[in-house]
Order: structure tokens, then sequence, then C-alpha cells
């Protein structure tokens, strides 16, 4: 039977490239069916959590809207940005959304961008889910803690909220599981390595701040190297690795804007303030911080991802396999330590490792012989120490995790995909669109501006509120403003950055209200006889 | 043959490629963005396919095992070793004596000589023949003709051991220069027998990467020492680069192109399987084609045409040495001679008889490969500088810097694999030889362009006329002193011809 089914390399020769295709094909299929039936419904109730009721929830924040308008740009204007492109992250993640939309028509084929952000999101979050079960194949995971590790990762409530979201971070995720797929691909190619290392450096084209995890990336492709191509492929992934990644500042270069100056953005400027302009969030260390209130915000939406994580990190440590991984989310976590300024998206990296350790760290004990060829792990006593023993245990605490997950996981789960309110953005969209004629200046929140323009046809364009202080053309080109929409917490901390909207307001009447608290929205009328100052 | 052709057709043919490079270059100075991209991915293509097959032996670990041509096991193909030989009184008697104690029961070692133009060399080879009766058998090369070249002299040898009924599976060829190691039939044999291929390619190595003042020649006056070393020292810039061609030539490329069968082959060290060359005689009424000027590269053409197999065997030990070109000026005429001899090959259209459309892809590839990688190590640091001079999309000047940065790559890989190199043959590179690699690489596919444009011109006037070699007296003042030089031999057409540039 297996000299019908797998041809030789001699039958394999005379076939045309159709037949070699499709008994090749054939042939995966039968290796790996098996995964695909248990990774398929994973992958669908993955697509189905993440997409219902993703409208309405979660809140609006900024960002997304910033990311798609600049990917609206590309498509539309060919420019990285509809404003003064000023390298304040790398035009990676974007250009994968607009490669994604020019083909699709993406930004037609919604009522809201964000809809079509959110479908973005889903194939990153889905193609993560899928590599992370790879990842999980190669590293020497059984089959059920591979799926264990997919399901963590796309269930977890804390992971659909921010993978709604259309955050940079989520684009990062397939490329960084990828790469480290790759480095661990058992073929140990000059393919697989330079492939490893180009979606490690599209991970840190699409995020600049990836390059933080280069040191478990580098461990794991030098774990992963054979004696007799050694020198070949780490020439050739490393050279590859560093051509993507020079693209950008090279972009900056060929524009002259690699090095500050005067009367234009520059990478290395942006870079200086980003790195030290940035007011810090503290360490998690520290009760008051802001880093701390950011991890009780994400520890509110799942603690069995993050703090299991955390749990499986010696456990991994110990398993030389697992090292390079659990080096990743030890740096991850290394961030909320140190001090710095930590975004709230920062958590996205930390749900795929800790999702893949959780399972890895219980097959560790069970001694699963393909994750842990030797060590600690491999010592036989007997009692309930013993290999028995210690399967029994690992049973009993994935059991354990299932059920917490069962019982804490539901109700939130059902909490996003239940009907919610419509976001008060997006009421004061639709009030707008049909209150407000055409010609006048709107003043927005970023996530309404691509739907004002694309699908609206606002004209003149409205002006993202941030970029109204910030981006020095808008600053010249305004001479009036006449409508004020940005939901209330603006007027509450973002005015220190855009003083001009709180003068706006000051001369302005509030025509419209939607919701209450910092997410509502009001929208003000300004007085026609004002003007912007410096005008 | 063109070579034929009559003058106002070849003036015709001038004139029409002289128009299209006019309308080319009008066209991209016109649209030059749009030259640039579309140059700039061609660029792009060479550069990943050229580092691509380069690197095939360490593609995945296996390729590179020390084990993967296996074990050679007891001889069992009865078969002769030809050596076609001209004027090689200083060489044939070491060369005939090492070729008759190689290690393997039944083979004949034929010397093929022309009495009458050669008869020193002829001697010798009949001295060894009484020395080793049942060992080496003397060919003569046909007097009815005043032909001199390669194929005839095989032809003729082949014809000889069918007369003689001497019982063979496999004919080897072997240059006069050629010291074969001693358990290399068994490695033939053996492949043979393991993998049912219809050639037997072996690996062929120049091995002088490093500068060596004997081939400069002796300078007169003052501090002629030191004037002699200095030259050696500033002229072997290019050896380094033309050592590892060979290198990755025959451990890669001619592997993948194996794998992909198409495969023009070496002249020498090459084997081949007794069905085969019955298959050659049946279709075409001879072994070698007497006719065409590139009959190595052919044939290996024609093999996959036949739908015979090719096996390409670099074992380090095994490899038959050989020494570059005495001059960067030998090198030049040599790269002309195989250029041109690929321009002919592809214009005598056996490639389109190939099976398969993707064969006859490659096979274009294969045969303009040195031109389009002549071109790509020129053209690509100039792409990016039109680029950049004229305000092109920033998309546009990213993309033509790729092929640029793909060209540093193949100089890092060519600087590790010096090294590497370095290791298995027990020579240690130094510095200088690093840095001629590294500062050399441009000049090197300047010199590379120039023997492609010149080989490109000569086979458009029809010029393809070599007259014979007068072989230097070199080889006979001083066989010891003076190491044997490649100056013939192409890994790419093969040991060519006995016949050499106009003077």
């Amino acid at each position: 039977m297996a000299t019908l089914t797998t041809p030789t390399e001699e039958i394999k020769a005379i076939l045309s490239p159709a037949r070699r295709a499709a008994t090749g094909s054939a042939g995966w299929l039968r290796d790996h069916w098996v995964s695909l039936a248990l990774m398929v419904p994973v992958l669908a109730l993955t697509a189905f959590v993440h997409l219902k009721g993703s409208a309405n929830f979660p809140r609006y924040t900024d960002d997304p809207g910033t990311y798609l308008s600049q990917a609206w740009s590309v498509v539309y204007e060919h420019r990285l940005s509809p404003y003064s492109y000023f390298y304040d992250h790398a035009p990676g993640g974007w250009l994968q959304i607009a490669a994604w939309a020019a083909p699709t028509r993406g930004f037609d084929r919604y009522d809201s961008a964000l809809a079509f952000g959110t479908e973005c999101m889903l194939l990153a979050k889905l193609a993560s889910t899928g590599l992370l079960y790879l990842l999980a194949r190669r590293i020497g995971l059984s089959r059920a803690g591979g799926v264990a590790a997919a399901a963590l990762f796309g269930l977890t409530p804390l992971g659909v909220v921010y993978g709604r979201w259309v955050f940079l971070d989520n684009l990062v995720t397939p490329w960084l599981i990828g790469a480290f797929a790759l480095a661990y691909a058992p073929k140990r190619s000059i393919g697989a390595a330079t492939g490893a290392s180009a979606a490690f450096a599209m991970a840190v084209v699409t995020k600049e701040t990836t390059l933080i995890l280069l040191p478990a990336f580098v461990w794991a492709m030098a774990q992963n190297l054979d004696r007799r191509n050694r020198t070949q492929v780490v020439t050739v992934s490393a050279f590859t690795g560093m051509i993507l990644l020079l693209l950008y500042p090279l972009y900056a270069l060929y524009k002259g804007e690699l090095f500050a100056g005067q009367g234009h953005t520059s990478l290395l400027g942006t870079a200086a303030w980003q790195l030290s302009g940035r007011e810090g969030s503290g360490t998690i260390a520290d009760a008051g911080s802001a880093a701390r209130h950011l991890l009780e915000s994400w520890l509110v939406l799942d603690r069995l991802v993050l703090l299991g994580g955390l749990v499986a990190l010696p456990f991994a440590l110990c398993v030389r396999r697992l090292r390079p991984v659990a080096l990743a989310l030890l740096l991850g976590w290394f961030v909320l330590l140190r001090g710095g300024y930590v975004p709230a998206m920062h958590v996205i990296v930390l749900l795929p490792f800790s999702a893949l350790l959780i399972p890895a760290a219980l097959e560790a004990i069970a001694g699963t012989p393909a994750l842990v060829e030797r060590g600690v792990f491999r010592v036989r006593p007997l009692g309930i120490w013993g290999i028995d023993g210690r399967r029994r245990v690992a049973a009993v605490l994935g059991a354990a995790l299932l059920a917490f997950a069962a019982v804490t996981w539901t109700p939130s789960i059902r909490d996003m995909i239940g009907p919610n309110p419509t976001p008060p953005l997006r009421s004061a969209l639709n009030w707008t669109v049909e209150h407000v004629p055409p010609g006048k200046v709107l003043v927005v929140h970023d996530s309404l501006w691509v739907d004002l323009v694309q699908k609206h046809h606002y004209e003149p364009r409205p002006i993202i509120a941030h970029k109204l202080d910030s981006d020095p053309s808008v600053k010249t080109a305004v001479d009036r403003i006449d409508y004020l929409i940005v939901p209330n917490w603006y007027y509450r901390s973002e005015l220190g950055d855009i003083p001009t909207l709180g003068a706006a307001r000051q001369h302005a009447t509030v025509v419209a209200s939607f919701g209450s608290g910092d997410d509502g929205v009001r929208v003000y009328r300004v007085d026609p006889k004002w003007r912007p100052a410096g005008l | 043959m063109s070579g034929r052709e009559n003058r106002p057709r070849r003036l015709l043919r001038s004139m029409f490629v002289l128009i299209g490079l006019a309308a080319v270059t009008a066209a991209a100075v016109r649209w030059l963005d749009g030259f640039l991209v579309a140059i700039s991915v061609f660029m792009l293509t060479v550069a990943v396919t050229t580092l691509a097959f380069q690197l095939y032996k360490w593609w995945r670990p296996e390729y590179n095992d020390p084990l993967r041509y296996g074990h050679p096991d007891e001889p069992q193909l009865p078969g002769v070793v030809l050596v076609p030989m001209r004027h090689e009184e200083a060489v044939v008697e070491e060369t005939l004596r090492r070729l008759a104690g190689l290690n393997h029961p039944e083979y004949w070692v034929v010397p093929i000589v022309d009495h009458r133009d050669d008869p020193v060399t002829a001697d010798i080879a009949h001295a060894i023949a009484r020395e080793f009766p049942s060992r080496v058998l003397v060919c003569s090369y046909p007097e009815s003709t005043d032909v001199h070249n390669k194929p005839i002299g095989l032809n003729a040898a082949v014809q000889l051991l069918q007369e003689m009924g001497i019982v063979y599976e496999w004919i080897g060829i072997a240059d006069a220069e050629d010291l074969f190691h001693p358990d290399l039939l068994r490695w033939v044999d053996y492949r043979f027998r393991l993998t049912g291929a219809g050639i037997v390619q072996c690996g062929v190595q120049l091995m002088n990467f490093a500068a060596d003042s004997t081939h400069v020649p002796p300078r007169t006056g003052h501090f002629r020492r030191v004037r002699r070393w200095f030259a050696a020292q500033t002229s072997a810039w290019w050896r380094a680069a033309n050592v590892l061609e060979y290198y990755k030539w025959f451990q890669s490329r001619l592997k993948l192109q194996a794998a992909a069968q198409v495969m023009p082959l070496g002249g020498n060290t090459v084997f081949f399987r007794r069905e085969f060359l019955d298959a050659l005689r049946q279709r075409y009424g001879m072994w070698w084609d007497e006719e065409c000027l590139t009959e190595d590269c052919k044939i290996g053409i024609l093999a996959s045409v036949l739908k015979f197999k090719v096996d390409v065997v670099y074992v380090d030990q095994m490899v038959t040495r050989e020494e570059t070109p005495a001059s960067l000026r030998a090198f030049l005429k040599q790269r002309v001679r195989w250029m041109q001899g690929f321009i002919h090959v592809f214009f005598e259209f056996d490639w389109l008889r190939l099976p398969t459309g993707a064969q006859r892809v490659l096979a274009v590839y294969v045969l303009g490969f040195q031109f389009f990688q002549a071109f790509t190590g020129v053209f690509a640091p100039i792409a990016l500088i039109l680029a950049l001079t004229h305000k092109s999309p920033i998309a546009i000047a990213l993309l033509a810097t790729l092929p640029l940065a793909l060209s540093v790559l193949s100089v890092v890989l060519d600087v590790v694999l010096l090294r590497q190199f370095g290791q298995v043959f027990g020579q240690r590179p130094k510095l200088r030889d690093y840095l001629g690699l590294v500062l050399g690489a441009y000049p090197y596919q300047l010199v590379l362009s120039l023997a492609a444009v010149w080989a490109v011109t000569r086979y458009a006037l029809g010029r393809n006329t070599w007259v014979k070699t007068h072989h230097a007296g070199s080889h006979l003042t001083s066989p010891a002193a003076v190491p044997r030089q490649a100056r013939e031999t192409s890994p790419f057409i093969g040991k060519a011809r006995v016949r050499t540039w106009p003077r």
C-alpha cells in the first residue's frame, strides 16, 4: 500500500507537475489529517468568537483608526499617511493591511472601516493560532498539547479584546510565531532559516518594539543549526534579515529624513523622542504605577493565560527546547518591570508565548519524549514522581485548567459576543452624516476618519484630532474649524497634546450628545467667527 | 554554422543588434522608472537564483554529509579511459603511468596520439603501452583529415574499441595533464551501478587562489625578484574568485542541474555509460559531434534529451586538480571562448527537444546564465545610482537596492567559502587573498562582462574560427616548476579544443 501511495523519486520524476502536486498534497493530507481535524474546529471557534459582536465590542480606542487611515492612504494616495509620516512606527503593519485591502476592495466592503480592520485582525489571529500549533508540534509537544496552546491563545478573553482592536502588535504575532516555527523547522535548510529571519524582520518592520525579542529568536535559531551547513545558514539568513530591516532606515535615508533636521520629520529624531521623551509607566512592582494599573486591567479580562504562563516559566526553563520561547516570554515581562513607557497593547506579545508554555510545562512534567529527551524530566524515580505518577499529575492539572477556563471564560466571552449597545462614536458618526453637510471642517476621532472620507466624501477632509497640533502641515493649512467630534476623555486627558481642540471648544456649543462618561461623545459646533490661533 | 555565412547577412545581423540596442536605450531614457523596475526585477531574479544555485550543497545538512555518496564496493564494470593528447610530451609519461596503475580490476587506458603530427608524444605512448601490454592501448588519430579536434579523436578511439572487440561498460575522458586519484574508477563504477546514471561527472577543482611568482614572466634588471614578486601579488587578485567558481560550480550548480536534468558537462573526469553512447550513435550517427565547437556542453544537453541521468560526484580527496589560467588575459580569452560556445549551443536549439517545458526554461537559463550574471554584477550599482540621482519614487530606489545587497551577500559568502576551501584542501588563505576577493569582486564582474560583450560581438560578426594552439614551451622546459594550466579547460564547456585565440 505504501508503495502505491508514496511515489518513489523515480516515479515522481516522470509525473507531470500537476500530478506531482496532486500526489504531493494527497500525501500531505494523509500525514496531517489528524492535526487538521483537531485544528479546524479550534480555528472555526476562534473565528466565530472573534467576529460575532465585534462591531460593538470592545469600545473604540485611539490608534486603530489612525492605522486604517494610513492603510487607506497607501491604497488610494500611494503615500504612507494622509498626514506627514513622522516615523512613529515602521510602516510594515499598514502596508500589509493595504496589501489586503487593495485587491479585495476592503474599504468598500463594510459599513465601517473598523469592520474591515477587524477582518484583517481575524486573518492575523487565525494565522497566529495555526502557526502556534505548528510551533508547538515542532518543539515536541503532542497534538493535544498543540491544540491546547492554540485554543488558549485563540480563545482567551484577553486575546479576544486586544485581538479585535486594529493594533500593529496583532499583525506582528503571525510573523513572530512564524519566525519561531521556521527556526524550529526539522529540515534545517537554508530556505527555512532564511524564511525565519525574513519573518522576524517582517515582525520588526511591522512594529519595531519586537526587536527586544531578538535574543530569544537568535537562541531558537542557534539551537536548530546543523554542523554540516551551519556557516552558510547563518550567513544567508542573518544577511537577509538585516537587509529587510535596513529597508526602513534606507527609506528614510533616500528621502533625506534619516537624521534630525530643521523643517522635516526624521526617523532618528522620532526614535530619540520615543526612547527618552515619553513618560515612563513605572514598574509593575510598584503598586501605584501605570504599569501596575495596566497589568490589573489585563488580569480582569483573564488570569489564566498570563499567570499560567508565568507559573510555567521555571518548568520551561528546565527543558532545552523550550528555553528560547521561555526567554521570549521573560523578555516580554521584563519590559513591564523595567519602568519605561508601556503601551496597553504590549500584552499581545505575551499571549502566544504564555499560551504555548502552559501545555508545554504540563507535557514536560508528564515527560513527553519528543519534548524532553533528557534532563530532570527524564529521571524516573518510583512512586508519585515516577513517569506514571507525573503523567497523572499533569492530567489532573490540565483538567483543572480546562475547568477553570470553562468557568471563567464562558461568561466573559458571552458578554463579548452578545448584544452590546452601539458605541457612542458610531452613533455620533451616523448623526454627523445626517446633519452636517460636506464642506464643513470637522475635527474627529481617528476611528471615524476613513468612513467620512471614503464613504461619505467629506471635503475638505476631516482632521484627526491628534494631528491638529502635532502635524505642522495641518497647523498651517487649517483656517477654520466647524465641528468637534471626539469622545469626552479627550477633554479630560488629551488637551495637553491638542491645545487647539480645547480652544475651539471654548467657542463651541453642543449640538448632539451620545452616551455618557469618558466614552460618551458630544458633538460641538464651533462659532463660525472663531479662528484657530496662529492665523 | 555562422562562420560560413556570407558578409551581407553578417552585416545585417549586426545592424539588427545595433538597432535593438539603440531602441532599448531610448526606451530606458524615456521611461526611466519603468526601466529601473523591470531591470531591478530581472537582476533580483538572477541574483536570487544564482545564490540559490550556488548554495545547493548547503541547502540541507544531508546534501553536505561526508557520507552522502556512499562507500564504493568491489568494482564490477569493465571500462576504458580515453586520453586525447597532442604535443604533451612533457606530461604524457607521468599521466599514463599513473592512469595505468589505478585501483580497478578491468579497464583500458587509450591514449589518442597523432603519429604524423606529433611523433614524440606517440613514441612515449607506445613505450608505455609496451610496458603495460594488458592495460594501455594506443589509438592513432585519423590521418585522413587535417582538422584537429577532440571529438574526432574520441570517435576514432571508440571505433577502435569496437573493432578490437574490447568489452567495456563505460568510457571516461582524461586530459593529458590530469592525475586521477587511484580510487576514482572504483567510485565511478560504484556510482554507475548505484544511480543507474548515463553519465558520471566527477569534480574538477582549480587550486591556486594565492599569488605565485611562477605565473609571472621573469623580470630583468634591478630587483628582478622583488619586481616579479610584486607583479605576482598584484596580478593574482582574480584567482580566488576563479577558484571558488569551480568550487561552487561542481559542488552546487552541477548537482542542482543534474537534479533538474539540464546540464552542460565538464570536459574531463567525465564518464559515459555504454548505453548512452550507443543511443547517441543510434540517433546522430556518431558518438561525439565532430562539427560542434562545444561538444561537451552539447552532450550534456543531449543526455537530457535522450533521458539519461547525470550523476555528479565531488569527493574532496578525489577531485582532479587544476590551476587557474596563467594570466588575467588568458582568463579573459578563456571566458570569451566559453561564452561564445554557450551562445553557439543555444542557437543549435537542441534544448528545444528537452522533454518538459520547465527543463527548456532552465536550459535557457543555464546557457544564458553567465551573461545574466555578468550584467547583474556590473549593472546593480549603476541602477541604484540612476534611481537616486533621477529622483525616482522611493519604492523604486529601494527595489533597485536589493540586487546590489544580494551582490554584497554573494561576496560575503565567497569569503566564507574561501575559508572553507582552505580548510578542506589544507591551504591557509591570507588576508591579501580575502582582500582580493572583496575588492576584486566588482572588477571581476567587469572582466566577465567584457568577456560577455566580446563573445556576443564575435558571435554576431560570425567569428568563431579558432586556430590551433601552439602549446607554449613551458611544459617542455621545466615541467616540475611550471604548474599545469587549466587554460583550455572549462567546467562549463569542457576541455576544449586544441585550438586557441587567433593572434
